[in-house]
């Protein structure tokens, strides 16, 4: 799967939980204050259920999640069998 | 008491044959069966809930229940001609239950095979059984709290409230806002002490340690100087969820360390994990500590990892299934913008 298609559907999936408000492939989501920890875990629910990987415990990092852009490497990663 | 992982929490009825004599479609329903009547009201009493699954036309089935004085107890019915395993699974997807806390009464053995077939772990029940469920030891509970008794009014709250948000058009953020949600957090008394030991017993996902505490211990706790024990309560514009969520801190030479951290499953989706976290790191930072929080790793809590991890905790020990996390940021977290909360400090 292409990266930017990733981050398109992360990207939807955002503005679902919270009004778009500026919100950019780059934007800060946990210096902003745009993710609560609550939004947090349905992220990570709406990533391995989207694209059908499991995330392990190492995963779950704020460097995989602070961006869109993170967020679609680590899915793309493992979307190619990569660690 | 019945072990906790056996508990029933929801009864799934089928009708016909089971709930009363006889079969609607095929001239009419007789009599209510013996002593079903009294099983059902006596498990709603003791806070667990009940739906249906029969084969059946909905309306003359429910307008049947309603003759017998039942309908008000059975919560999301499903009622059709569609087969019972896909009922079954309707019902524990609307009422996020486990299967496994799950019981199906049936007076057919071919439903209750096909329900077990797709679903192994909801036990099953012949309709001769419906009359001494109470006796059992899956449905006996060790005592009764004023949630308990109100849990079916809750989860009802509950279903009016997911059914506003499915047809409500913006962010789930928005939502949240608009239902005025108000959290309470006082610290435990002994007139909470049931209720918190329910919350131990019945809470498996949004549970970071799954320690169990007797009365006694929790008692203490209650009173300890080293501790900050906190209860939390939740109401909104649908109505009063009861006692949800549960914090135990220790306090340490130079850590605040989270023993306890417990959120009912009912309202999952509503940020109070997030926000009793927030309280803690809040707590942290006033006595000048470091917050340090104790997890261990189950089958079912994940989530709670995941809640940990994403709010800036960070693994500072590891022993297989048992971790310790410390939050790592300078500032402690903000209470969620859609939440206001009242801090009682009665007790301090």
């Amino acid at each position: 799967m292409e990266l930017q298609e990733i981050k398109e559907r992360i990207y939807q999936f955002l503005t679902k939980l919270k009004k778009a408000d500026g919100l950019e492939y780059d934007t800060e989501l946990f210096k902003s204050k745009y993710i609560t920890s609550l939004f947090a875990l349905q992220i990570v629910q709406f990533i391995e259920k989207e694209f059908r990987i499991k995330l392990g415990r190492k995963d779950i990092t704020e460097a995989n999640f602070h961006t869109i852009n993170a967020m679609a490497e680590l899915v793309q990663q493992r979307l190619s069998g990569g660690r | 008491m019945a072990d906790k992982a056996t508990q029933v929490k929801c009864v799934i009825w089928d009708l016909d044959g089971t709930v009363w004599e006889g079969t609607l479609s095929e001239g009419g329903a007789g009599a209510l069966r013996p002593g079903v009547a009294d099983t059902i009201r006596e498990l709603d009493r003791r806070g667990i809930i009940q739906s249906i699954a029969s084969k059946n036309d909905a309306s003359s089935a429910m307008k049947k229940l309603e003759e017998f004085g039942l309908a008000d107890y059975f919560l999301c019915p499903q009622i059709s001609w569609d087969h019972k395993s896909g009922s079954v699974q309707t019902i524990l997807t609307t009422l996020n239950l486990k299967p496994e806390a799950v019981a199906f009464v049936d007076d057919n053995p071919f439903e209750r095979d096909e329900v077990r077939f797709a679903h192994p772990n909801v036990r099953a029940y012949d309709a001769d059984q419906a009359a001494g469920l109470t006796g059992l030891p899956e449905f006996s509970v060790r005592f009764i709290t004023q949630d308990s008794a109100n849990r079916r009014k809750m989860y009802q709250a509950d279903l009016n409230r997911q059914a506003a948000e499915q047809s409500f058009g913006g962010s789930a953020e928005e939502f949240l806002a608009t239902l005025n949600m108000r959290m309470e957090i006082s610290r435990v008394t002994e007139a909470d002490l049931r209720r918190v030991e329910e919350l131990t017993v019945r809470t498996h996902q949004l549970n970071s340690t799954g320690y169990t505490y007797s009365y006694e211990e929790l008692l203490t706790l209650s009173r300890s100087p080293d501790h900050i024990f906190c209860i939390c309560g939740l109401r909104d514009n649908y109505g009063d969820s009861g006692k949800v969520g549960l914090l135990l801190l220790e306090r340490q030479e130079r850590a605040l360390r989270l023993k306890l951290l417990i959120v009912s499953c009912r309202v999952m989706t509503r940020g109070i994990g997030s926000a009793l976290l927030a309280y803690a790191t809040q707590l942290a930072r006033a006595e000048g500590k470091k917050l340090q929080a104790e997890f261990f790793e189950t089958e079912h809590n994940r989530i709670m990892y995941i809640t940990y991890k994403l709010a800036g905790f960070e693994e500072v020990e590891e022993n297989g299934p048992n971790l310790l996390l410390e939050y790592g940021k300078d500032e402690p977290i903000p209470f969620p913008s859609y939440l206001a909360v009242d801090i009682s400090q009665a007790g301090d």
